[in-house]
């Protein structure tokens, strides 16, 4: 036993907190020269601890060596082979795209890497699989935009909006970042479901392999397999609610958009509707509040609302009225 | 007391690439003590020797200051833990030290610092690309990114707080979950629900 292990550990927050109050002046250095009495008040500081001179020293070693990164500009010019324009997936069909970019030289390229990169869409009623230069596989679902930044030090993609699944191959001098919202996860291997619809909050589900999720807030969130998190505004929604773990029958449900379907689990017609309403097909809507409001479980096709409506007035015996500009559920 | 430019330059070249070492190597002798305190010690001793021109192996040298920084902070506390000396004593500067690694160090130094870039956030990036790629001025990027010129500045400062915090794990090596910080991280964000 430590008995000092208290001291210590009061003491840890503390290393920290120095080390961003000097990262703090060695941007304001960065910005302009310090003024008398700022230059006073920085001697005062690192003359406190030495601590705080270590970290002041280590501030300072980043903020003039990462000026270096400057001759990142000379690496050569990064070509990103187009990719061939993809036609209109059957549901069933997935293409596998390839996508080729050209690896550059050990130079590194931060600055030739923001901006270069290769964006995927899916329009609606679409899902595709494309093949990463990397042997890494990216399926779309409907309504989707990735972009594809890769170079030899660090793969990325980023979710604009939409859902993708990322099966990640294995790599282990390059590490795999997924961006999406105001997180950013790294991996190095691994099957990943993320979502980013408009007002939901940002959906990740690990289905094998683990990563580490940095929120904006620096908050770090290590998942494990087959467990599922969602952070709304790059905070995690309520304190109490960390990673959970996925319960078994639901990764099949969740991966039903790959076959082109819409699977449901005790859903509310509400939230049946808002899916449907990303794929082809006529709206859904309800002759009254309370229909809305029934729940539903079921394997569906995502581009036929209507054999859903009649499946559904069947079951829950109301009335569908099905057109080609709506479909109308309401008590029969 | 300042830092010379030079002495930073030293530090972020050939100094910090080992640290991650250092660290490691602090974490199983000294189990008690606080390595990222020492560590700042260290750093403190390393910018305060008059002259460095005679240290060839910096990787021993960071080493043997680690050493006698953690040695220090021991003796200071007013109760020391008796096995937390012996730990000390049998904290031995690693073979590996004597070994010369500067023209390794100097081969994957620009590696190293991209990929550290391009984990930063988003935005933070964007800024600390403008300014340490493109060479602007925090001034010219707030024009620039119609961002004020104190949001440029504390983006700036949460890359060189983040880059420290690389330079600590050893950007080689991702994941990067053995980290210190993220044992801290994950107490803070979980709050105790039992899935931490």
């Amino acid at each position: 036993m430590h008995v000092t292990g208290e001291g210590f550990m009061a003491e840890t927050g503390t290393a920290e907190a120095i080390d961003r109050q000097a990262a703090v002046w060695a941007a304001r250095l960065d910005r302009a020269p310090l003024t008398e009495a700022e230059q006073q008040a920085l001697d005062s500081w690192t003359a406190d601890d030495p601590r705080h001179l270590g970290a002041y020293a280590k501030a300072r070693a980043v903020a003039l060596h990462s000026k270096r990164a400057a001759g990142l500009t000379a690496a050569p010019q990064v070509t990103v082979a187009s990719q061939n324009e993809a036609p209109r997936m059957s549901r069933r069909a997935l293409l596998a795209a390839s996508i080729g970019v050209v690896s550059l030289g050990s130079a590194g390229l931060a600055a030739a890497y923001l901006r270069k990169f290769q964006r995927i869409d899916t329009a609606r009623g679409e899902t595709r699989s494309v093949t990463l230069d990397d042997g890494s596989v990216i399926s779309l679902n409907t309504l989707s935009r990735i972009e594809v930044r890769f170079n030899q030090d660090v793969r990325e993609v980023v979710l604009k909006f939409g859902e993708v699944l990322i099966d990640v191959a294995t790599r282990r001098d390059r590490p795999f970042l997924i961006r999406a919202a105001n997180a950013t996860m790294t991996t190095q291997s691994g099957i990943f479901l993320v979502k980013r619809l408009d007002a939901s909050p940002l959906q990740v589900t690990t289905l094998k392999g683990a990563l580490q999720l940095v929120s904006d807030q620096d908050q770090v969130i290590p998942l494990s397999a087959n467990q599922t998190l969602a952070l709304g505004d790059g905070r995690i929604v309520s304190p109490s609610a960390g990673p959970t773990f996925l319960e078994a029958d639901r990764a099949a449900s969740l991966l039903a958009w790959r076959d082109g379907k819409l699977a449901f689990h005790d859903d509310t017609l509400n939230a049946a509707a808002i899916q449907f309403s990303r794929f082809r097909g006529a709206p859904i809507q309800f002759g009254g509040g309370e229909v809305g409001r029934l729940r539903i479980t079921g394997l569906f096709e995502a581009n036929d609302p209507a054999a859903f409506a009649r499946a559904v007035a069947h079951s829950l015996n109301l009335r569908a009225e099905i057109s080609s500009k709506r479909i109308l559920l309401s008590q029969a | 007391m300042g830092v010379s430019d030079e002495r930073a330059l030293w530090l972020a070249g050939k100094v910090m690439p080992h640290e991650p070492a250092v660290r490691a190597w602090l974490r199983r002798g000294a189990a008690s003590a606080d390595v990222d305190d020492i560590i700042q010690d260290a750093y403190a001793r390393l910018v305060t020797v008059p002259d460095i021109s005679g240290i060839t192996n910096v990787r021993a040298y960071f080493f043997r200051t680690a050493r006698s920084a953690a040695i220090d902070r021991l003796r200071r506390q007013s109760v020391v833990a008796i096995d937390a000396v012996a730990d000390i004593d049998r904290l031995q500067v690693p073979l590996d030290a004597v070994t010369p690694e500067d023209e390794v160090v100097g081969r994957n130094e620009l590696r190293l610092l991209a990929q550290m870039i391009a984990t930063l956030p988003e935005k933070t990036r964007r800024i600390f690309v403008l300014s340490r790629i493109s060479g602007l001025s925090q001034k010219e990027i707030a024009r620039q990114t119609a961002t004020p010129e104190s949001t440029v500045e504390k983006h700036i400062a949460k890359a060189f707080h983040l880059l420290m915090a690389a330079y600590a794990d050893g950007g080689y090596d991702v994941p990067r979950a053995s980290r210190v910080r993220d044992a801290r991280n994950r107490r803070r964000v979980h709050g105790g629900d039992g899935h931490g």
